[in-house]
């Protein structure tokens, strides 16, 4: 039996046709859960403000709930809906899609929990949210091996970089063929790529800024495309900084 | 040098050549005494005179002669060993030479070895039932004499794989027997076998009696049919069917024969409960020919604790299933061989054991059903669910659903012919010709309308059109359209690639199919880029012969693929396997559930080893679905750079769809799904939702359902009724107007008062052809 309902236009739904017994346990449920969610929510905010800490334990809590009410995988989108539109008080705005679990907050907050303090710590929670809605970056499940590895926290609009080249490389690729080393090393070469970008757009821009008539998103994209391709005309395992500079030129002279 | 052409048999060791039978035992995890009682009242029971046990008897003895001690077992009332007196060297000759020995020469069969005469499906399949006399003694030694038909006394000694030529006959057999045994000659029509020098755990067996139930395991259904005149006996003692048996606390017994699935009867059925734990055996056997074979596997769900080792209970099927049972049966008849219970003919041997039992324990009250009320009701309004779908269907409404094979129309390009074959360059004057099939699989009527045009791909210009047309086709038909198209600059763009699009279009919706063929007008073609590596599901057995239900805890075993590189290079591959949850749109991944590496060379196909075998597990995919498609994923990747692909590179994928715990669907039975909702302030007593999610709503706290509480068949009645109504509307808020189509008007053109008075209609006209 599920014990999940929805709210349609004000009303409470319920999934089939149920017993006033069934319905009255699951009505029971909503209600723990509309005392205890924003308690817990109103705890951590004041214990760790917005940052990723509050997320990670606020996943250690709904991690609970769903062996608590026996909630199955299938059913944790519905769950997650049920909680943000029914118990939190918290005004969640972002988009998470009409199906997909994927891009559901508390989903996220739920997969952070299943990680080490460690390695949460890595990452900022937006950097973690960009991560989590991305199944295919972490469909291999040693980039947080990789990220572990980090010894200092990456800049934002860099991760952001990085995270489209990465996008970009594993479109087409299984990286389960490859060893942690050489993985790591494929990692770094796009971290590489994403700083060297950064690092030398900004350079470009101030001194041709007249000569570039794409959007730089367009642009970083071309450039991340055009790295690959050489990569792969060399037969190299990784972007090197000579095939970067090749690149560059060719994208922006 | 002179080389001789006589041939001889290959020498062997008797001895070792016979024990295979001892392993096949312990395999079948069994104890010698038992696995011998078996062979030796099987050989008796398989040479009866007729089918009928009228003065037939098997007596298994212990017997202490001035000559020695001997395990003596004499069958009577049968044929006795029949047949002419054939040499040995004849026989071996025969043999040699493919010749069968006829079922009537029973003393030459017996004096050979693995010659079981035409017997396909009942003992001495394999030949064991003859070599278990040499394996129960130590010395691999016993002697045989028989009374025939023909009143031919026959005597012979196998003493370890040596016998006399020819058997000895008459006064001379009955002295043989006499002074190398001490034992008088039979004095009635059967045959008597007189192993020498025992084994000793068949002796024991015998002194003690333990060998007694075995026998009554094993052949108390025919215990149960023997008359007076005959009889299976221990050291002379008769042996009857355990007291008390059938005398259970509960039992059931199939009162008629039952078919469980298509080609699979029942003919006996019984399952017998007691409580108290002193029944001779328990489980559920399966019986082929009178003899139990093996116990068959039972889910451990349906049977509670308290239960366990206090019932038993026995099957026989029919005699069609009995031989598909005995192609897969092990070679000592004691159970099913490895590897083949995923056979159909034991599975369905399985399933109906499994419905059974549960049913019966259900119903004594031993186990509970997993449905209470609100699940029957849930089940119910299911049904009433699936039925409508499938009466709208019948009642020529087109097919609503989100099911799988929801396509509704199919379109393919055949007899393509370009210039110059292979190739896609073209120059003025030439011609390419092509037909197009339109296949509809809508359930009713439907127009379609098709245009072919060519394109320019750079610009996206429409340069000319080949035709357009519009047609009519009824349910499963089709249309084969043929084109042509003159290639010249009034046609095409020169010194470019073109595009032929063909589209497809049913107008009433918006549904639309393409298909495009490329050309090159006085322009080169480009270096082809499309795949040529191509992977495959080789070969992949399923629980279910010809379907693709899988259930918790079967599994699919020997998945092989296959690969071909159509290329000349070779390909270093990685083959990742895993199950996917395809009931969710997102598809994502359950389990990984094999991975492969290997190398294929230029131009060769390359089939893979077989992946380990696939269990459905319960424990670990009821956390993602408890029924639902699945898919089986298969992804092969280059693991090495060359010319085409980079090492991590995808190369190409096969996805089968499996069906876990639910049948194939036809699309017929999800169209939507069912809700409810307490909203005792709503008026509304029920609504839908259309859409990819289509939903009904039921209101079960509107006071015209509260009302019909006490009489929850008025109740179904209502939310049938209820449904029935949503079901129409959500073809109207679909915009599916063909429903309400009449003769004189389409249903988009009517004025609101008689649009609605059409709906309220079709609702009355569904109401009344549905109840």
């Amino acid at each position: 039996m599920t014990n999940i309902v929805k709210l349609v236009d004000g009303k409470l739904v319920y999934e089939g046709i149920l017993s006033s017994q069934e319905i009255a346990s699951i009505d029971e449920i909503l209600n723990t859960l509309r005392i205890e969610i924003p308690e817990v929510e109103a705890e951590l905010s004041k214990e760790y403000g917005s940052s990723v800490l509050y997320k990670y334990y606020l996943g250690k809590f709904l991690a609970t709930l769903l062996e608590k009410y026996s909630i199955t995988s299938i059913e944790q989108r519905k769950f997650w809906d049920e909680i943000k539109d029914l118990a939190s008080q918290e005004n969640r705005t972002r988009d998470e899609g009409k199906n997909a679990v994927t891009r559901s907050f508390y989903q996220q907050c739920y997969l952070l929990s299943q990680h080490s303090l460690e390695l949460v710590n890595k990452l900022s929670w937006r950097q973690w949210q960009s991560l989590l809605d991305r199944v295919s970056i972490r469909e291999d499940p040693r980039i947080y091996d990789w990220i572990l590895t980090l010894e200092t926290k990456i800049r934002e609009d860099d991760w952001r970089e990085f995270q489209k080249g990465l996008n970009m490389y594993l479109k087409n690729k299984d990286t389960s063929v490859f060893e942690m080393n050489e993985l790591s090393m494929i990692y770094d070469s796009i971290l590489l790529m994403a700083r060297y970008w950064r690092e030398n757009f900004s350079k470009s821009v101030l001194k041709d800024s007249g000569t570039i008539k794409q959007t730089p998103g367009a642009l970083a994209k071309r450039f991340y495309a055009l790295c690959f391709e050489k990569k792969k005309t060399k037969k190299s395992l990784v972007v090197t900084e000579e095939i970067c500079n090749e690149a560059f030129r060719e994208i922006l002279f | 040098m002179n080389t001789s052409t006589s041939m001889t048999a290959i020498p062997q060791n008797y001895k070792k050549s016979v024990e295979w039978i001892l392993g096949s035992y312990t395999d079948a995890g069994v104890t010698f005494p038992n696995g011998f009682q078996k062979d030796a009242i099987q050989n008796a029971v398989g040479a009866r005179k007729t089918n009928s046990w009228k003065n037939w008897s098997c007596d298994i003895s212990l017997i202490e002669t001035p000559k020695g001690e001997f395990v003596v077992v004499t069958d009577q009332g049968t044929v006795g060993l029949t047949g002419a007196n054939i040499p040995a060297e004849d026989i071996t000759h025969m043999m040699s030479n493919q010749i069968e020995l006829a079922p009537n020469n029973r003393l030459a069969r017996f004096t050979s070895m693995f010659n079981s005469g035409g017997n396909t499906t009942g003992g001495g399949l394999f030949g064991a039932g003859k070599s278990v006399y040499s394996v129960a003694s130590n010395d691999c030694t016993y002697y045989f004499d028989s009374l025939r038909e023909d009143n031919l006394y026959v005597a012979n000694f196998n003493n370890c794989g040596q016998v006399f030529s020819k058997a000895l006959e008459d006064e001379t057999a009955k002295n043989y027997i006499l002074d190398e045994t001490g034992l008088y000659p039979l004095s009635e029509c059967g045959t008597r076998i007189i192993i020498k020098n025992p084994k000793p755990e068949l002796k024991e067996s015998i002194t003690s009696g333990s060998i007694l139930q075995f026998i009554q395991e094993s052949w108390w259904l025919i215990l149960e049919r023997l008359d007076e005149s005959s009889y299976i006996s221990v050291n002379g003692n008769k042996i009857t069917v355990p007291a008390g048996l059938k005398d259970a606390t509960r039992k059931y017994e199939l009162k008629n024969p039952e078919t469980f699935s298509p080609g699979h009867k029942i003919k006996h059925f019984g399952l017998y409960v007691f409580d108290h734990q002193s029944i001779p055996w328990t489980g559920i056997s399966y019986y082929r020919k009178g003899m139990r074979i093996g116990e068959i596997e039972l889910n451990e769900r349906n049977i509670p604790e308290k239960l366990q080792k206090k019932y038993w209970g026995y099957i026989e099927v029919d005699e069609q299933w009995e031989e598909d049972l005995a192609e897969i049966e092990d070679r000592v008849h004691f159970g099913v061989s490895k590897g083949k219970k995923n056979s159909s003919a034991y599975q369905h041997l399985k399933g109906f054991c499994n419905d059974k039992i549960r049913e019966c324990f259900v119903e004594w009250g031993f186990i509970k059903e997993q449905r209470d009320d609100s699940q029957k009701l849930k089940e119910e309004l299911r049904q009433i669910a699936e039925d409508l779908q499938e009466n709208f269907h019948k009642l020529g409404f087109e097919n609503l659903s989100i099911g799988p094979d929801q396509s509704e129309f199919e379109i393919r390009l055949q007899d393509i012919s370009y210039p110059e074959p292979g190739k896609e360059v073209v120059t003025g004057g030439d011609e390419i010709s092509f037909s197009l099939l339109v296949k509809s699989k809508y359930g009713t009527n439907k127009k379609f309308e098709t245009k072919a045009i060519v394109r320019d791909p750079s610009t996206g210009e429409s340069l000319f059109e080949i035709s357009a047309e519009e047609f009519e086709l009824a349910p499963n038909c089709f249309k084969k359209i043929p084109f042509s198209l003159p290639i010249s600059e009034e046609t095409s763009r020169r010194f470019a690639e073109n595009r032929i699009e063909i589209a497809v279009k049913v107008p009433e919706s918006s549904k639309q199919k393409t298909r495009e063929l490329r050309y090159y007008f006085d322009a080169d073609e480009p270096e082809k880029t499309s795949d040529n590596v191509v992977l495959s599901l080789h070969e992949c057995n399923l629980p279910t012969k010809g379907s693709r239900r899988i259930n918790f805890g079967e599994k699919i075993q020997g998945a092989r693929y296959r690969i071909n590189n159509n290329r000349n290079l070779p390909l270093s591959f990685k083959l990742n396997v895993s199950i996917h949850n395809s009931s969710d749109p997102s598809c994502p991944k359950i389990i990984d559930v094999g991975s492969l590496q290997g190398t294929v060379l230029p131009y060769e196909e390359f089939i893979t080893d077989k992946l380990e075998d696939i269990v459905f597990s319960q424990e670990i995919y009821s956390r993602h679905l408890e029924e639902g498609q699945l898919e089986l994923r298969a992804r092969l990747i280059a693991t090495a750079d060359d010319d085409q692909y980079e090492k991590g590179q995808k190369i190409t994928f096969y996805n089968f769809k499996l069906f876990l715990n639910c049948d194939e669907k036809n699309g017929l039975q999800d169209a939507f799904e069912i809700e409810s909702v307490v909203a005792p302030d709503d008026y509304r007593r029920s609504w839908c939702n259309p859409g990819t999610k289509r939903s009904i709503t039921l209101n079960v706290g509107h006071s015209a359902y509260k009302n019909l509480e006490d009489y929850p068949e008025l109740q179904i009645q209502y939310l049938r009724e209820q449904m029935m109504k949503q079901f129409v509307l959500l073809y109207l808020k679909e915009g599916k107007y063909e429903m309400f189509r009449s003769m004189s008007s389409e249903f988009a053109e009517l004025d609101p008062q008689e649009a609605a008075e059409r709906v309220l209609d079709k609702i009355e006209m569904v109401y009344d052809q549905l109840n």
